[in-house]
């Protein structure tokens, strides 16, 4: 990846990153963490039905409850429908709804008194990716890259992939690279065709045509280099040329997953309909580490089908995490079976949690959007493992402490990653922009 | 949102933060600087000499001792003993984040060894004695350098940095950077070889006016002004709907750059074009400038106030900072949550800036009063016409109404006595002859999709589910019945509410009551009552009512919050009870001006009368209205029973109605424009850190009181939006407001230069930084005021320059001196940007297609997801409306394009004052494969073999029309067997993905 701007300030350059394995800037201190996948819940993942186990909710079950909710049809208070068990050697309290994970409770380190600022789908979705709640911040896959470079100048650095059956709210703003520059923007692969943009020659090209063609290309941009030293974007069109093809060819062996032995497959669960569509995203986001991609993000769920249980809880979040959990759970074994969990940072993330009080009643009741409590989890480099930080109260509705922020969630994983989340900064607009704004604390008690 | 408030080190240039993580490993002699490391970024920008709050100002050892408010802040070799450490060691300070443990640590070392304090530490902010602040002023030139005033000034700093400039460029390369640079266009290749030729020594002049002079000036240079203002065509966020009218805008600045309107009166139309005296429907559509930002509209109809109000501040700060970033350079918004950290721009005066916006709202929702259709616009008109319009309607509405009234009047007469309404309901429709309210004044209008037939409603033949609404409610409604009479020919299949109440007022959550049926069970009639959730299936049993025969439901809300439903005069299921002490199920409200009735009709059903009462009728009286019956009338027999007179009368009324109808729908419906939409706001209060729940003072509106020289604006907190905004616009524009001119300035050197003589051509404050010309600036931007704001006037000075007409030449002896260019020893050469280089291949491959103005192209497919929200697919096209300029296409904000934004295209809606200039393998795979990249390679070739058959001179063709040049001996032959080997297309495809072409130098 090269990149050259103009600006002239004292901000880190991603210059000259092309050609060679290791040209990626060196962290602020020593990283725990090379690599980061996230793995994002859309919709708005209850807390009280999978990891925020709250005897006391069903306890006061169909009790009423004052608070405020998004679209004010608060009913009385319900406990989860999904039984809870505490789990492995740790005692880690995960919901029947995920059964795969709770066989790897003692790799998750979950995060309970979560805050967010908006309780409204798209900018809370921008929250968790950007910091703001706003259009326009970079996400926090640009900022790593950004602050880190990449491994591997085949391939994109900081790549995205979707639910196939619908987007995200917000599109491509939730993987933009905001003000930063274009070249740390998220690279969605498609579903299907192409994985990366225009990645193919086009269809009926005569290999020898376009082999002939870039012979001509890069005499004339070499020797227009040449003729205009000083000016080293020259010289990285010509490189980025030669990345290029090269690209075209590491591509699509990293993204046929044919390569995979069968065991594999069925561990994430390509074989069966409800899971294959996650587990392909899991199994080519492991494969994408592996070739030094330095950020994957995999979204489950979108706009048209997500973890959005205003009606029927049971049904949706049994749905949706059938379809998560396995993927997700194969994703953290087959990284701690390569040995790539000690420096790979795994989070499950999602934009909000749920109300404890329903949303309609009977059969049909859900929960609201909740952005006053939930809880996220991460695994792998640098944290305690089979470990659960904070909490919230007798119902899971307020932390029971102090709260956690996105803007902690995100310092916490910069700090992994060996960045400090003050320091990781770009000018834009008058202002030294941050992924944590002007707030943010390492959350110290989850570092091993 | 807020701002840093630490102008944090840069990464590569500090490595003093590794010894802040580990403060056990400091030595005594480290201490000092980490220690004021920390000082300087967290504690001096409020503490120090500038802002000096609380009277402390901990730049100075002496400072520290002296104290604050507090009393004195520090204790030497007495960590304990230190209110300052005590401060921090509380949480207290600073106030928005406390010092993590390592750096309280490195403080409470750093006293306990004396406080070591050998200078001074630095503020790092601006005061009122700021550059960019300062009236603008006239140096005199140097006299040495040149004819033009630019190059006296940059000769001399070149002079004394000890650089010399580049030799002027060739014709050949100067005609091919105006030409991207003023039109965003290739030269003709004709017209380089006349420029080449012309034996004038006033060629260049005479070449910079024609170029001047062509309308793809505006093309072009609208688009540097469209980035700046966040120009989107959609809302952004979660549904990101396609604003359609947005394009009148965008037409309405390329005009205004084309006939180089003064500047002033560019910037005062978009503040207040919609509000002014002499507003013309140009100036109304510059005002959409204001809102062109997102909207999150699902946030504006959330259930809970404060979000809403949290929302629509964020709208205001966006609004707000988009101008002041636009006109002035400044960061006003910074001050959203607290006084300015780098700037002197005090909190207060945010709110004042605010207020001036306060009534300000996108084009989201209708205006009835002027029959508005589009969504997401506002009819185009000014001032004069709206009010015209306004009384037109308005006087067409009362005369319709007052016909409908005296027919419904000759109507009623007709009845017979025991026909008409005995007890007093709160409303009653018999839907005989219209949909009015036989005893109150909440009316239906009966929609063209149903019919009056046999004395009730039911849905037009070829229709399905219709919704009639009424007017609002005159007076507020709690304990209530809904009462129906309907007859079923064949039970509906589909779910659907047959009669409920609403309010209206928008947000989610708005309460509703009302009977459902098949909602959640087939065949049943269930309560339906949303905002407080109490829709409860009571059991009643299937619906089996024999067809064509009338049916009665009626439901009873009761004060204690129970709902019974009743069929046929019995009770049906059992009553909705809700839960004790539970206070999210208790009766609703329905407001007067707000709520609403409603009833749908669907095929095979039809409603005969509806009624309410405002309160909940009791078994008895239910029995007791079921038994009475309702008798119907149609309209035949009801005139048949009327006098010759009163039939005579009828049918003049009735004609006129009709006439009337079809004159009111026959009003021209004016332009749709996305322009602002005026809504009353409260006075304009401090919000104590931003926050909505912590309201303090009000203030009047306002300027930015740093800026100095333009009158205060004298208003009241509470005058009105036109007011406000026509004040604003002349306290901006006045020839006394030094930022005005110089921002404007400096964008147009940017784009001529690639680099302003402020570099950060959004922030002429602290963080901007020192500009490298400042005589040269003011110069320029006293001459561009006395010019009358000419742009064009502006850009002849600065292109007549030598130093815009330096060779781009590299030399590494300059370069080692100041490798940035900032000081103009050449001309830098640039990259296209995304849109030049779609523009320069259109061009090339002679497929361009001029049309100018009018709705833009859209390169996507729009997918629709749940809900209202929208996605957006790249797609390319062949048609000519998408081989327009690239500044016709629709600029979407979730509707990326692989091949512009690898090319460093900015995402709209975010305001972006100059385009970065990436090279990635992504961007190279774009240029490689894109569609429209070889869709352009093809039609290229194809235009060269129009044009000549010999392989030669297709090569010489093609390198003029690209680079405005003959092909080297090299290149000619190199191409001449690639054509030979590969053909035409595959040439072509090299040319346009050569650096040559995409660059200019």
């Amino acid at each position: 990846m090269l990149l050259s701007t103009g600006a002239g300030l004292g901000w880190m350059a991603l210059s000259s990153l092309g050609g060679r394995a290791h040209a990626a800037s060196p962290p602020h201190f020593a990283p725990k963490a090379k690599r980061v996948i996230q793995v994002f819940c859309v919709g708005g993942m209850s807390h009280v039905d999978t990891f925020d186990h709250k005897p006391g909710l069903s306890q006061r079950n169909g009790k009423s409850f004052d608070m405020p909710t998004f679209f004010g049809q608060g009913g009385n208070l319900m406990g989860s429908p999904f039984e809870f068990r505490q789990r492995g050697q740790s005692g880690l309290w995960v919901s029947e709804l995920l059964p795969n994970l709770a066989r790897s409770a003692d790799r998750l380190t979950v995060i309970h008194g979560m805050v967010s600022k908006s309780a409204n789908h798209m900018p809370a979705v921008a929250q968790m990716n950007t910091g703001f709640i706003l259009n326009g911040f970079p996400s926090i896959g640009a900022w790593v890259t950004y602050g880190l470079g990449t491994e591997n100048a085949d391939l994109p650095a900081f790549v995205v992939m979707t639910d196939p059956k619908s987007q995200p709210w917000g599109g491509n703003m939730q993987w933009s690279n905001g003000f930063l520059p274009a070249a740390v923007q998220g690279t969605a692969f498609a579903n299907d065709g192409d994985p990366v943009p225009d990645l193919s020659n086009p269809k009926g090209l005569d290999p020898g045509a376009r082999r002939d063609g870039m012979d001509w290309l890069d005499k004339m941009n070499r020797t227009y280099a040449e003729m205009h030293p000083g000016d080293s974007s020259l010289d990285a069109r010509v490189r980025a040329y030669e990345l290029a093809a090269r690209m075209q060819l590491t591509v699509p062996g990293v993204a046929d997953l044919q390569r995979e032995s069968e065991s594999a497959k069925r561990l994430y669960g390509l074989d069966r309909k409800e899971t294959e569509s996650l587990a392909r995203n899991c199994l080519l986001g492991r494969r994408l580490l592996e070739q030094g991609v330095r950020f994957v993000q995999i979204y489950h769920g979108g706009g048209g089908k997500s973890w959005d249980a205003h009606g029927s809880l049971i049904t949706n979040h049994s749905g949706m995490a059938k379809e998560y959990d396995q993927p997700v759970a194969a994703l953290i074994e087959d990284l701690h079976a390569r040995g790539m969990l000690r420096d790979t940072l795994v989070m499950g993330v999602t934009e909000f949690g749920r109300t404890p009080v329903s949303q309609g009643a009977g059969k049909s009741a859900g929960r609201d959007h909740h952005p006053d409590c939930f809880s996220c989890w991460m695994a792998g480099a640098g944290l305690k493992p089979g470990f659960a930080y904070g909490g919230s109260d007798e119902v899971g509705y307020k932390p029971a402490g102090n709260p956690v922020t996105i803007y902690d969630f995100h310092a916490t994983a910069l700090q992994l990653l060996g960045l400090n989340h003050e320091k990781l900064t770009y000018y834009h607009n008058g202002i030294r922009r941050r992924l944590t704004d002007v707030h943010g604390h390492v959350i110290e008690g989850i570092l091993a | 949102m807020s701002c840093p408030q630490v102008r944090a080190v840069a990464l590569s240039l500090s490595r003093a933060l590794a010894a802040v993580c580990l403060p056990a490993m400091l030595a005594g002699a480290d201490l000092e600087p980490a220690a004021a490391e920390i000082l300087q970024r967290r504690c001096i920008t409020c503490h120090g000499p500038k802002l000096k709050s609380a009277n402390l100002d901990l730049s100075t050892r002496a400072g520290a001792l002296r104290g604050g408010i507090k009393g004195p802040a520090l204790q030497p070799a007495s960590a304990a003993g230190s209110l300052m450490l005590a401060r921090i060691d509380a949480g207290q300070m600073p106030p928005a984040a406390p010092l993590p443990a390592s750096e309280r640590e490195v403080i409470r070392q750093w006293i306990d060894a004396g406080a070591p304090w050998s200078s001074a530490i630095q503020e790092k902010r601006a005061g009122p004695d700021w550059w960019s602040l300062q009236p603008l002023k006239r140096s005199p030139a140097p006299e040495a350098g040149g004819k033009s005033v630019i190059d006296r000034w940059i000769q001399t700093r070149l002079q004394q940095a000890g650089l010399k400039p580049t030799p002027p460029a060739t014709r050949r390369a100067l005609i091919r950077r105006l030409s991207f640079d003023l039109l965003g266009l290739p030269p003709d290749p004709a017209e380089v070889e006349a420029f080449v030729r012309d034996p004038d020594p006033r060629a260049w002049e005479r070449l910079v006016d024609r170029t001047l002079a062509s309308t793809h000036y505006g093309e072009r240079w609208a688009r540097h002004w469209l980035d700046v203002v966040r120009y989107s065509e959609s809302e952004g966020f979660e549904r990101d709907s396609l604003r359609d009218n947005v394009w009148r805008y965008r037409d309405f600045v390329i005009r205004a750059f084309n006939e180089d309107k003064p500047y002033a009166r560019f910037a005062a139309e978009q503040i207040a074009g919609d509000v002014m005296p002499g507003a013309t429907r140009d100036s109304v559509t510059a005002a959409g400038f204001l809102t062109l930002g997102p909207t999150d509209a699902v946030g504006l109809t959330s259930a809970v106030e404060a979000e809403r109000e949290a929302v629509r501040e964020d709208m205001l700060e966006e609004m707000l900072g988009t101008v002041a970033q636009t006109f002035l350079g400044l960061t006003v918004n910074c001050a959203r949550c607290h006084d300015h950290k780098f700037d002197p721009i005090p909190q207060r005066d945010y709110y004042r800036f605010r207020s001036v916006f306060a009534s300000v709202w996108p084009a989201i929702g209708r205006d009835e009063s002027l029959i508005d259709v589009q969504p997401n616009s506002m009819p185009l008109l000014t001032p004069p016409e709206k009010a015209e319009r306004q009384q037109t309607i308005a006087s067409m509405r009362g005369r319709i109404a007052e016909l409908e009234s005296e027919i419904a009047a000759l109507y009623r007469s007709a009845r017979p006595a025991s026909a008409r309404p005995g007890a007093r309901v709160f409303a009653r429709w018999t839907f005989d002859t219209d949909g009015r309210d036989e005893s109150g004044e909440v009316h239906a209008r009966i929609p063209a999709k149903a019919l009056l037939v046999d004395g009730g409603v039911e849905a037009a033949p070829g229709s399905e589910t219709v919704v009639i609404t009424t007017t609002p409610l005159k007076t507020e409604v709690r304990e209530k019945t809904l009462e129906a009479w309907i007859r079923v020919n064949q039970l509906p299949t589909k779910a659907f509410t047959l009669f409920e109440l609403r309010n209206q007022s928008g947000y989610r959550g708005a309460s509703v009551d009302g009977m459902q049926f098949s909602a959640g069970q087939s065949r049943h009639w269930e309560n339906f009552s949303i905002g407080r959730f109490r829709s409860e299936n009571p059991g009643g049993g299937a619906e089996d009512t024999a067809p064509g025969r009338l049916l009665h439901l009626a439901i009873a809300y009761t004060k204690d919050g129970r709902i019974h439903q009743y069929r046929n005069g019995q009770a049906y299921g059992r009553p909705y009870l809700p839960e004790q002490g539970t206070p999210l199920a208790k009766l609703q409200t329905y407001f007067q001006g707000d709520a609403i009735a409603r009833f749908t009709v669907t095929p095979g059903m039809r409603i005969e009368e509806a009624r309410i009462h405002a309160s909940a009728l009791t078994p008895a009286q239910i029995a007791a209205s079921f038994a009475a019956g309702i008798v119907n009338h149609t309209g035949t027999e009801l005139r048949a029973r009327m006098s010759s007179g009163d039939q005579a009368r009828l049918g003049k009324l009735e004609s006129e109605l009709a006439a009337r109808q079809k004159e009111l729908a026959g009003l021209p419906t004016p332009e749709p424009a996305w322009i602002p939409s005026i809504r009353p706001a409260p006075a304009s209060r401090i919000l104590q850190r931003g926050d909505v729940n912590r309201k303090g003072d009000v203030v009047a509106p306002g300027g930015v009181s740093c800026v100095k020289g333009a009158a205060e604006i004298d208003l009241a907190a509470d005058a009105p939006d036109a007011a406000k905004r026509l004040k604003l616009a002349e306290w901006l524009t006045a020839d006394s407001n030094p930022l005005f001119w110089r921002v404007i300035v400096n964008r147009v050197w940017q784009h001529h230069f690639g680099a302003g003589i402020a570099e950060n051509a959004n922030d002429l404050g602290y963080n901007g930084g020192q500009p490298s010309h400042p005589e040269l600036l003011d110069e320029l931007a006293i001459e561009f005021r006395a010019s009358g704001g000419s742009l064009k006037a502006l850009h002849r000075i600065i292109l007549l320059s030598d130093a815009y007409q330096r060779s781009s030449r590299f030399d590494p002896a300059a370069a080692a001196k100041d490798s940035g260019n900032r000081l103009l020893w050449r001309f830098s050469p640039r990259r296209l940007d995304a849109e030049t280089a779609r523009d320069a291949m259109l061009t090339a491959s002679g497929l361009l297609n001029p049309k100018m103005s009018g709705p833009g192209f859209r390169p996507f497919d729009v997918g629709n997801n749940t809900g209202s929200y929208k996605t957006y697919t790249p797609a390319d096209s062949a048609d000519p409306e998408h081989q327009r300029r690239t500044i016709y296409r629709m600029s979407v904000t979730s509707a990326g394009n692989p091949m512009l934004d690898a090319l460093d295209c900015p995402t709209p809606s975010v305001r972006s004052a100059k385009r970065g200039s990436t090279t990635t393998a992504l961007q190279a795979l774009s240029l490689m494969n894109n569609a429209f990249v070889q869709r352009q390679a093809q039609a290229f070739a194809e235009r060269l073999k129009r044009e000549t058959a010999d392989p030669d001179e297709q090569v010489r063709r093609a390198f003029a029309i690209a680079f405005g040049r003959a092909p080297a001996e090299w290149e000619l032959a190199g191409s001449r067997a690639l054509i030979s080997a590969r053909g035409l297309g595959t040439l072509c495809w090299g040319i346009l993905n050569t650096s040559e072409f995409l660059y200019a130098e």
